[in-house]
């Protein structure tokens, strides 16, 4: 695959909530490395993470990824990418150990020495045995973030990924991403009010784009 | 002038009321028409027991009156989570409220939440006066009534006020928690995974956590159902026959019905959830559905062995009642939801044909 070939094609893509619509005829290309996808407030940048991670279904138009076909091929699809929101874990019964548990027998082929190493470096192995809704607004991000980075995902969505993170993890985490980044293998996007201080493969402003409503 | 934090407690008890009111308004007239006699009979002698107490020597009265109170406040422990939402009680821990604030708030609640016994007292008071038996004399049980009623109130006051200090003590520990394996890393190992670690995670774990009954509620549910099976089958003496067959019919209904209607919202819990991962959720949904059957599937095959056994299926009664019993299992389980009301009538119905059936084996 060529560097400048975009990855991930967005075609004539419409999406509505019952109150309002976000998106009609939108059309964007994200190229391997990494995206800084940025926007007011309200302009869909979480839905639009949200459709790409398969977890909303668009209303109309397409959305590609290396042969795939998000609504086509929705399984096949959500092996290959990942969304990482900023809110607080939904499976609030379970421990830190059951929540990495079930996401690595859903996620096959993650990369379980990774996540090791990621968890150490976050400083949150020490945290396996309590509930997940016991962990700070920090934890939790850090725990979700060590999970995304260690599943085998060619599209990575990573919503506000520094969002109540100490500055030792923030550290860390730029690190990560800027090796990613200079690796090109995967589509990494991100979404952040402020401007990350990594080198980003290229900017999407949603205020500029027809087709976001 | 009512202080304002009064009538925010207020608001939040009529709330959990109105939500209360709301349930039992979807399926008002099915329950009318089941449960309706048993309900003015139970009205009927709600006054029963303080005036029965009442009527006896004030030194053995008072003891009766005295735990008659209190037992009638129990209760209130279960609408307790209702009017101090698990949501609310981080917030109402950090207002500057005056124990004495605390208190009044608490007996205001619990004047609304027995304001329905004290009509129900009320009525049947009247009735029984009204009735004037031999027994009764209508000062001592009016008053008999009255303090029984009194303490009920006060003592959920003391209920619902441990519960709001509870509240303001959410942060409070007193010992340090035991040591954890905090380090175990249970998933770092391969070949862990699959179904069954999916169904233990996403609907067998739910079940006994954060503070669910469900669990306890369907372990309940199958002991009743199998010991009132045991119960009908045996044919005790002191127990008609056609009484065990009823609720030895009811807990068995019950028990579907409650699985099911845990495992639906549940399910309806985890959809949106697994919409983002890589999973097909409808062949999971299935399975968890049959898996939650499995308490019902015990208590048919207790009922059916223990049944055979009593020669209770050789009539055609019997033969009927076994069928519609393992009939009612798919009925309950696959069909779709329909309304809440919908729901409460097909169940109401099972119960019904399962109890006249039941009632008429021995006969």
């Amino acid at each position: 695959m060529e560097p400048t070939s975009p990855m991930v094609e967005i075609d004539d893509l419409a999406f509505h909530f019952t109150t309002r619509s976000v998106f009609l005829g939108l059309r964007l290309r994200f190229l391997p490395g990494l995206t800084w996808l940025r926007g007011s407030n309200g302009r869909g940048k979480t839905t639009l993470l949200r459709l790409l991670g398969g977890q909303l279904a668009p209303a109309g138009g397409t959305i590609r990824m290396m042969g795939l076909e998000a609504r086509r091929d929705a399984l096949e699809w959500r092996r290959h990418s990942f969304y990482c929101g900023g809110e607080a874990p939904a499976l609030e019964w379970l421990t830190v150990n059951e929540w990495l548990e079930l996401h690595l027998a859903l996620y096959e082929g993650a990369d379980r020495g990774a996540l090791r190493g990621h968890l150490e470096a976050f400083r949150i192995d020490d945290v396996l045995a309590q509930p997940v809704t016991a962990l700070s607004l920090g934890q939790t991000k850090k725990l979700q973030l060590s999970l995304a980075l260690a599943l085998p995902a060619r599209l990575l969505l990573i919503d506000e990924p520094f969002n109540g993170l100490d500055a030792q993890a923030v550290t860390l985490l730029e690190a990560i991403l800027q090796g990613r980044e200079a690796a090109r293998g995967s589509c990494i996007v991100l979404t952040s009010h402020l401007a990350p201080r990594i080198a980003c493969t290229h900017t999407l402003d949603l205020d500029q784009q027809t087709g976001v409503l | 002038m009512v202080h304002p934090y009064l009538r925010f407690r207020i608001l939040l008890a009529r709330h959990a009321v109105a939500r209360i009111a709301a349930r039992l308004r979807s399926s008002a007239e099915i329950a009318a028409l089941v449960l309706g006699p048993a309900v003015v009979g139970l009205i009927a002698f709600a006054a029963m027991p303080p005036m029965l107490a009442a009527a006896h020597p004030w030194q053995f009265a008072l003891p009766l009156l005295v735990l008659h109170g209190m037992a009638m406040s129990l209760p209130i422990l279960l609408l307790r989570p209702s009017v101090l939402p698990a949501h609310a009680r981080p917030w109402l821990a950090g207002l500057p409220v005056a124990p004495r604030l605390l208190r009044q708030a608490a007996v205001l609640v619990a004047a609304l939440l027995a304001s329905p016994l004290a009509l129900a007292y009320a009525a049947s008071l009247a009735i029984w006066i009204g009735q004037r038996p031999d027994w009764i004399s209508p000062a001592r049980a009016a008053a008999g009534t009255v303090l029984s009623f009194l303490l009920t109130w006060m003592c959920s006051a003391w209920l619902l006020a441990r519960g709001a200090q509870g509240a303001r003590a959410l942060q409070a520990p007193r010992r340090p928690p035991a040591a954890r394996a905090a380090r175990h890393a249970s998933w770092d190992r391969k070949g862990a995974a699959g179904r069954d670690l999916l169904w233990h995670r996403l609907f067998w774990l739910p079940l006994w956590r954060n503070g669910s009954q469900a669990g306890w509620r369907q372990a309940a549910l199958l002991a009743g159902s199998i010991g009132a099976t045991g119960i009908w089958m045996g044919g005790p003496a002191w127990l008609p026959r056609p009484f065990g067959a009823i609720l030895a019919s009811v807990l068995l209904a019950l028990l579907m019905h409650d699985a099911d209607t845990i495992v639906r919202s549940q399910l309806a819990r985890l959809a949106p959830i697994a919409a983002g991962w890589p999973l097909r959720f409808t062949p999971l949904a299935w399975r968890a559905r049959a898996a939650a059957q499995a308490p019902a599937l015990l208590a048919l095959a207790v009922l059916s062995a223990a049944g055979a056994a009593a020669h209770a299926w050789t009539g055609t009664a019997g033969r009927l009642y076994l069928s519609l019993a393992w009939g009612t299992l798919p009925l309950l389980a696959a069909t779709p939801p329909f309304t809440p009301r919908g729901r409460v009538a097909l169940l109401a119905f099972s119960i019904m044909l399962l109890c006249a059936t039941g009632s008429t084996i021995w006969n």
